[in-house]
């Protein structure tokens, strides 16, 4: 039975796919991405870390595809190699938020009362700020490590799921399925659990996958203004911001790539987020 | 819980008595309900019947206890088998919903969880109330679906609701109110919004399982003439009041309150013209009024006389048919 189950979800996720040809492109760039996440470091084609000043700053060859930069390290060595830092920064973070900002949101919305006020508040108090300016204030605060960039970017997305969650939650809490589910004997853990949260996962996947674009450049942004991962780390935020000074002497190469690819990954996760939605709503499989 | 299995025990299954409800509003309290009280024996199919806003659901709630936060009761008792459900603790009634009280209502699509599987949500109450073990979860489910008659339950099992046809739905709700046997089932509507036919297929299939099951069954309806065809004995109820209790045949026979009387002659029957039926003038009393008459019909009343305005006491005309009234029929 279970691999009849599997066997539909395949088949769905095939048919959305081929429905939709832009989800697909996005989707297999996000597998792309994440293989190189995975194997980055034994593909690189140079240590993304060795310096060779006899070779620096040359312009994309065939020996060096992306060029070198001020050191005369391989700039699409340090890329793949910064896809792991990038995307692991971006996942962690927003899972934490979308954790916490669900368990918030589905509170708020479900009890609502004294709940609602308190975790609205909280949520206003984020939006209050510059999110950026937020983020960079608390990994002032805590220090720059890879750690507090993650806690920085989950707190400064929290107040999307919380709204999104609580207010998907509470449309459906007086609907006729909560109802039954109440006069079959389920408590309210279980019917915000089993009942109530499964139906906001599509909108929730859309939040997700618009946040990971935005957690990605978040991270980016923090390592530029030198705030977040320190050099000589390969990341893309870093290179970008070392690439900066040099595009006016006509070195264009060292912060193009690196800012394409970024680009790339905020533009894939925003084009995943429909498809998501569509594979994880049931109502589409007709 | 003992009490409930028992046959022979003479008690009532389900025994409401002097329930009082009112919802606190910005525009002050809304009477609901007054003093009600009925009773349904084991395997009774009792019919609650009256107009829209007569507080036929709101009942129904209080007794299954959930009740909006607004709503508080103000008197009475509901006795399920020695445990009064009006004051039951909030773990107790979570133990009784579902296993020895079910629910079905009006929109059964809407009753459904839209992105869960049916088969799974039949399954949910069966690992909350039964000790079924998962092996043999999905044949006991394809066995529910089988007794609500649902063709090919095999494949259904799998289904979401939004595969299903209206009755379809009705019927897996029934499936799911029925899988751990209960000892009463309230019925909220459960036609409207289905065409005629589903209708009667659906009130035959609850017809057919109460009695093959030895349940009780409530049926709540505005539609005397569904009530009339099904019901053992029927209670009609007018604005928060029980007016008038009794016998399927009796009260059909020889209405007493008013209201009855007027609710029977308003009912399409297959032989009757359109322009035969009446209506019954005026509109239910607005609730939240502090000078609210003891009979909260009077307004709209033809039999209106001086005594009208003293303290209702329900009257027993017959065995078993007792009427609010004070000028009765």
């Amino acid at each position: 039975m279970n691999q009849n189950t599997g066997n539909q979800t395949w088949k769905h996720v095939r048919y959305v796919m081929s429905e939709n040809l832009i989800t697909f492109g996005a989707f297999i760039l996000f597998l792309g991405f994440v293989l190189l996440a995975f194997i980055g470091p034994s593909i690189a084609p140079y240590d993304p870390l060795a310096s060779d000043t006899a070779n620096a700053m040359q312009a994309p060859t065939a020996a060096h595809w992306f060029g070198t930069d001020q050191l005369g390290r391989d700039i699409l060595s340090r890329i793949i190699v910064a896809t792991r830092l990038d995307f692991g920064i971006a996942v962690a973070a927003v899972a934490a938020s979308f954790m916490l900002g669900s368990v918030f949101g589905c509170i708020a919305g479900y009890f609502g009362g004294w709940s609602d006020r308190l975790v609205g508040r909280i949520a206003d108090t984020i939006m209050a700020f510059p999110l950026f300016v937020l983020a960079m204030g608390i990994v002032a605060a805590l220090g720059n490590t890879v750690g507090n960039i993650i806690i920085a970017t989950a707190i400064i997305n929290l107040p999307f799921y919380i709204r999104v969650s609580r207010a998907e939650i509470n449309v459906r809490r007086n609907s006729g399925f909560v109802e039954a589910a109440r006069l079959s004997g389920n408590s309210d853990a279980r019917i915000l659990a089993i009942h109530l949260f499964p139906n906001i996962l599509p909108p929730m996947m859309v939040q997700i996958s618009l946040n990971m674009g935005w957690a990605i450049l978040n991270a980016a942004g923090l390592s530029f203004i030198g705030l977040g991962v320190r050099p000589p780390t390969p990341e893309w935020g870093i290179m970008v911001a070392e690439g900066a000074t040099y595009i006016i002497s006509g070195e264009w190469w060292v912060a193009l790539f690196p800012g394409a690819v970024l680009m790339l990954a905020v533009f894939c996760f925003n084009l995943l987020g429909d498809g998501l939605r569509d594979i994880i709503d049931p109502r589409q499989r007709t | 819980m003992s009490l409930i299995r028992d046959d022979s025990s003479p008690a009532p299954l389900l025994e409401v008595k002097d329930l009082s409800l009112e919802f606190r509003t910005r525009d002050g309290a809304v009477h609901a309900l007054e003093d009600v009280s009925f009773h349904i024996d084991k395997g009774e199919m009792v019919g609650i019947v009256g107009e829209s806003g007569s507080g036929k659901s709101v009942m129904c709630f209080a007794v299954m206890g959930i009740l909006d936060a607004a709503a508080r009761i103000a008197s009475g008792t509901a006795n399920f088998g020695g445990l009064d459900l009006l004051s039951a603790k909030q773990a107790d009634l979570e133990e009784i919903r579902g296993r020895e009280i079910s629910m079905i209502f009006q929109n059964p699509r809407t009753a459904l969880n839209p992105i869960r599987k049916v088969g799974k949500q039949i399954e949910d109450v069966l690992l909350r109330h039964t000790t079924t073990l998962r092996d043999n979860l999905r044949s006991r489910v394809i066995e529910c679906l089988t007794q609500v008659r649902i063709p090919d339950p095999e494949r259904r099992y799998a289904a979401y609701p939004f595969e299903l046809s209206g009755g379809q739905c009705q019927r897996i709700m029934i499936a799911l109110a029925l899988a751990c046997n209960p000892a009463l089932l309230i019925a909220d509507e459960p036609t409207t919004g289905l065409d005629v036919t589903t209708q009667a297929a659906i009130m035959d299939l609850i017809e057919d399982l109460s009695a093959s099951r030895g349940m009780s069954t409530l049926l709540i309806t505005h539609d005397l003439g569904l009530a009339a065809e099904y019901c053992d004995r029927i209670v009609v109820m007018h604005a928060g009041h029980v007016v008038e209790s009794a016998s399927t045949e009796e009260i059909f026979r020889a209405p007493r309150h008013p209201y009855t009387a007027k609710l029977i002659a308003a009912t399409p029957q297959g032989a009757r013209r359109l322009r035969e039926l009446t209506s019954i003038a005026g509109n239910l009393p607005d609730l939240r009024r502090s000078n609210l008459p003891p009979c909260r019909f009077s307004e709209r009343c033809e039999r209106l006389t001086g005594r009208c305005d003293k303290k209702l006491v329900p009257a027993t005309v017959a065995p078993a048919h007792s009427v609010s009234c004070w000028n009765p029929l």
